[in-house]
């Protein structure tokens, strides 16, 4: 179960992707996002493809691990690139069988938009991959702290989601746990019709809720009992800090992105 | 000055209970080592929480360090006392070791330069500091509570609370961590209150505390707790091993002039007494 449950699972390293700020990873994340949509011909596309590998390849990862970890997204991938093949009916007709009929204008859109899919997933799961939980968390604080001015709680916030983040690997072994208590006393996960497989999954949420609501609370007494007060009075131990690599990686992912405008019609 | 005092204290959580704790009274000396034991729903948990102000009671009055446990000084009574709980899996706050060990830092406002440097000390106190950087999932219980200890350590608390801190360990686990614990106490003269099922601690201590009913049943010395006639089950204690010892040889008719407390007074006493005769 843990193993394809990569989103969200960092892997330790001293790779030049590891040692950038967060905050940089996130903002180039999200620019990402929108230069995948700005793509618009051959060129841009295999260029953003080479630029994502050798993302990967500077993390120091393997790229097949990096594909395994999005494995539960493959089947979305796959869908749009198959719904676009049967169902878009643009441009010149290639292939007919039956019913079946595929176009050039299907082909072209299946492909680029499952790509960009693709490479939206692999790259956001390089952020995840090479970042922990935590710097993800100091990241998001550090950009959204202007919001503190209109009374947006962005240390709650933050506090909240490094505590959901580290809390999750403990409910996967729960869950794990539960699901094969129940086993044991003869729940079906595996077989039979969907309806009763839907019913079989009860019997692991409510155990499942009960154990996060009680964990929940006896977490929020030991925060307590170590003195946490809110954001009051509190001192950070991680620092974010900007080094010399990450103006040497500003520097060459504008370059990067100056490249990609220019190849693009 | 007495470091923790309870003056007839009543608390209950629902107000249709009956009293979890009532009329209790006891002080704790500095420097003292304290158990207190109880079977399960004596209120043993309920005084540790009355302590760090996490409950406030209905009647009565707590001090610690002579000042009165209430919402208006809590923050300072906590930044006296630390606290390890029973279970390991839900007092880790951080995402890695070396996080959670500061989280009690970060709250207390320790600057950053000393905050990495008493992380760095305690977590070698407690023999982590090889696992700096781990997540906890990748811990043992033992070594998520030795990270607990940790924190607590770093936070260089006057009053050290023990709640159960060794029961869901296994037994070398939790022979390893009693042994940290009182290594660490001892180094930093800290007062302990230990509350705890394990006759090993008990026997550890300066002083037990017996709850029944949520009323203090006793306080005695742990010499004074074997000597007695107790129900050690209904004490939520397994009868220690030297202690059955003792009365199989009293049932032959030996006389053993003072209890003994350990494996070594035991063998003491038997090769004493096998000498003289």
């Amino acid at each position: 179960m843990k193993s394809f449950m990569v989103i969200g699972q960092y892997v330790p390293s001293r790779s030049p992707l590891h040692l950038l700020d967060p905050r940089f990873k996130l903002l180039f994340i999200f620019g990402f996002v929108f230069i995948v949509f700005l793509a618009n011909n051959a060129a841009s596309y295999a260029l953003l493809t080479i630029y994502s590998f050798s993302f990967i390849i500077l993390s120091r990862l393997h790229i097949r691990y990096v594909l395994k970890g999005i494995a539960p997204i493959w089947f979305f991938i796959l869908f749009s690139l198959l719904f676009h093949l049967f169902f878009t009916k643009e441009g010149e007709l290639l292939y007919q069988l039956g019913f079946i009929s595929i176009y050039d204008g299907g082909l072209i859109k299946g492909v680029t938009i499952s790509l960009r899919f693709l490479l939206l997933i692999m790259v956001t799961s390089l952020l995840t991959l090479t970042t922990t939980p935590m710097e993800i968390t100091d990241g998001i604080e550090a950009l959204l702290k202007p919001l503190k001015k209109w009374k947006v709680p962005v240390h709650e916030l933050a506090l909240m989601i490094s505590i959901s983040l580290r809390f999750i690997p403990t409910l996967m072994d729960e869950l794990e746990k539960i699901s094969k208590a129940q086993a044991s006393r003869g729940v079906d996960f595996k077989t039979g019709s969907w309806k009763s497989r839907i019913y079989a999954v009860i019997p692991l949420l409510v155990p499942l809720f009960i154990s996060a609501f009680k964990r929940a609370e006896n977490l929020a007494i030991a925060m307590e009992a170590r003195g946490y007060r809110g954001d009051v009075g509190r001192t950070k131990l991680r620092k974010l800090q900007m080094t010399k690599l990450d103006y040497m990686a500003i520097f060459v992912v504008l370059a990067l992105a100056g490249l990609f405008f220019w190849i693009r019609e | 000055m007495t470091k923790i005092e309870f003056r007839n204290v009543y608390f209950r959580y629902h107000e249709d209970q009956n009293w979890i704790i009532e009329a209790l009274n006891f002080t704790i000396e500095p420097g003292e080592n304290v158990a207190i034991i109880g079977h399960n729903g004596s209120g043993k948990s309920t005084i540790a929480k009355l302590m760090m102000g996490l409950v406030y009671p209905q009647k009565g009055a707590i001090f610690v360090d002579g000042q009165r446990v209430t919402e208006d000084h809590i923050w300072e009574i906590r930044q006296k006392i630390g606290m390890v709980f029973q279970n390991p899996e839900t007092q880790f706050v951080g995402t890695t070791v070396r996080d959670d060990v500061a989280f009690g830092l970060e709250n207390r406002g320790v600057p950053r330069v000393e905050m990495v440097d008493r992380i760095k000390k305690s977590l070698i106190d407690v023999g982590m500091d090889d696992y700096t950087l781990h997540e906890p999932h990748h811990l043992s219980g033992g070594q998520k509570q030795r990270v607990a200890i940790a924190g607590v350590m770093a936070t260089e608390p006057d009053i050290v609370i023990l709640d159960e801190a060794t029961s869901m360990l296994d037994p070398i686990g939790r022979q390893e961590i009693a042994k940290v614990i009182s290594r660490i106490i001892k180094q930093r003269r800290m007062t302990t209150v230990s509350i705890t099922h394990d006759v090993k601690e008990v026997m550890q201590a300066d002083r037990v505390i017996i709850l029944k009913g949520g009323e203090l049943y006793q306080c005695l010395t742990p010499r004074q707790l074997l000597a007695g006639e107790y129900d050690w089950d209904y004490l939520g204690l397994t009868k220690p091993f030297v202690l059955s010892v003792k009365e199989e040889f009293e049932k032959y008719g030996y006389q053993f002039e003072h209890t003994p407390l350990n494996h070594e007074e035991l063998i003491d006493a038997l090769w004493t007494y096998y000498s003289k005769t």
